[in-house]
């Protein structure tokens, strides 16, 4: 009996040991995917101004669909509240609804405020200006995700690999 | 749609600092006709025929006591009335307008960017003339009777100058060709609106009721128009606003030949000052125009100055009005 609760345990510790470690690789990997979206959303949006000219709303709920949260939820609440037409400015609907839908710290500073300066191509006044504005901000968030890509790449493994030889570590220890 | 959901509907369209003004000043929608933006300028409206400026506190007052528009109300009225998709209405902008949900047209002005003789776009929006879509059911109640002869719609061509409420006036003929009145039968109307003024058209769909068995041919220029509705559509009635070149005779007269019946608008103060212009030289000829209605702006835009018949004779000389403004 007394054999079993101690597997029972052991067990228990060694999964928890190892959900860190995938727990962390996940995050890493849904950063990493949300830049993705974001650098596909700007390029799919140059597209839209070439060529089919869907309204942003429309253009939002086409995107949000296919993409994964946060972005998804974030470009379906903005382009509902688009719709709705209150006279609030979009920068405004924008950063509120990145700051409901994004959750604390799943992106760094820097990222966060890239999401939220990314208003400014998304509603600009001028065709000729935003085209340019788009470009910029694709560039920028293909940098970001490239960063973010190669973070999950090298971090993630490891912190799978290091999780597991901590949960084994941790099982050894205590029988 | 009520007076009030017509309103709601409208100001939507509109930045909040400008919404407000207007729900405070509580001016009927119905009565508004025109809203122009000047940067640095102060913001005038044209209501119930006449200009005031639109005070702080949201009343009307006179034209100098307006609220000045800053750059950044204009941007953001600009931006809200597209929906920030200013890029959506790029081939409409070259022409100089947009039209937005509800069917009202938005014409600006700035700086133009042009190559080759032809303007490309238009950039630093500076001016804005909101033109608000009144549709006014019934104002061709008084002449559609004169239109029809056993059953059968006459050709019948509107003149009028700037203003007069020719388009209105059409507008309402549409409607009710196509969806029958009186001994008319309903018919299959084709609309060629080459600058969306009369069904109004936002993504491809008509604001205004104008009947339900109309097709529309939305920002189409008018003689490729008339042909591509001769081709796929076939109507039973054409109808066309401002008819102009010499293409748009060339097209009208196919079209006659083909046997749809025809309704458009031209350019005009009587029925003496179009017969003598050259575009209708070749319609006169064929014998295109069964009636010629001419429309005034006195004593009140829509007024019916006369109704002639096809060799010239008069049918109908009345200031009736027909009730458009």
């Amino acid at each position: 009996m007394d054999v079993m609760v101690k597997m029972a345990g052991l067990l228990c510790l060694f999964a928890a040991c190892c959900l860190v470690g995938f727990e962390l690789e996940r995050r890493l990997k849904q950063r990493w995917i949300f830049l993705r979206e974001m650098y596909e959303l700007f390029l799919y949006l140059e597209q839209e101004m070439t060529c089919r000219r869907t309204p942003i709303a429309e253009a939002f709920d086409g995107v949000a669909v296919r993409c994964t949260p946060p972005l998804g939820p974030l470009l379906k609440q903005t382009a509902s509240r688009l719709k709705m037409g209150t006279g609030i400015p979009f920068a405004q609907i924008w950063s509120e609804e990145a700051a409901r839908q994004i959750p604390q710290r799943f992106l760094g500073e820097d990222e966060y405020r890239e999401v939220l300066a990314a208003a400014e191509a998304l509603c600009c006044a001028d065709t000729l200006t935003q085209q340019v504005l788009l470009s910029k901000y694709a560039g920028h968030f293909r940098g970001l995700c490239g960063k973010e890509e190669q973070a999950y790449r090298e971090k993630g493994t490891l912190c799978r690999r290091l999780s597991v030889a901590a949960g084994i570590f941790a099982v050894i220890l205590f029988i | 749609m009520t007076e009030r959901e017509q309103a709601d509907a409208f100001f939507r369209l509109l930045a909040a600092p400008v919404r407000r003004l207007f729900m405070a000043g509580g001016l009927e929608i119905s009565s508004l006709q025109e809203i122009r933006m000047r940067v640095n300028r102060p913001l005038l409206l044209r209501y119930g025929g006449r200009e005031y400026g639109l005070g702080a506190d949201g009343r009307i007052k006179d034209a100098r006591e307006g609220i000045t528009v800053s750059r950044e109300l204009l941007e953001e009225t600009l931006s809200c009335i597209t929906g920030y998709s200013l890029y959506a209405f790029d081939e409409e902008l070259r022409q100089g307008f947009l039209t937005v949900p509800g069917g009202h047209r938005v014409g600006v002005a700035g700086r133009t960017v042009a190559e080759g003789g032809r303007i490309q776009c238009i950039r630093n929006i500076s001016f804005l003339n909101i033109r608000l879509a009144h549709q006014k059911p019934g104002c061709a109640d008084a002449v559609l009777p004169y239109l029809v002869e056993d059953g059968r719609l006459c050709n019948t061509l509107i003149v009028s100058p700037p203003g007069c409420g020719k388009t209105t006036l059409l507008r309402d003929l549409i409607r009710q060709i196509s969806d029958g009145s009186g001994s008319l039968e309903g018919r299959t109307v084709g609309v060629v609106d080459e600058r969306s003024e009369l069904a109004g058209s936002y993504l491809g769909v008509p604001q205004n009721d104008i009947g339900m068995r109309t097709d529309v041919l939305d920002c189409c220029p008018r003689a490729e128009g008339i042909m591509l509705l001769l081709r796929s559509m076939t109507p039973q009635v054409i109808a066309v606003d401002e008819l102009g070149g010499s293409s748009d005779a060339e097209a009208v007269v196919r079209a006659f030949y083909c046997g749809c019946r025809l309704i458009a608008t031209m350019h005009g103060s009587s029925y003496g000052d179009v017969c003598g212009q050259p575009l209708l030289w070749p319609l006169a000829e064929a014998g295109v125009f069964e009636r010629y209605l001419v429309l005034s702006g006195r004593p009140r835009v829509g007024t019916v100055r006369e109704i002639r018949s096809r060799d010239g004779g008069i049918m109908m000389r009345a200031e009736a009005s027909c009730g458009i403004i």
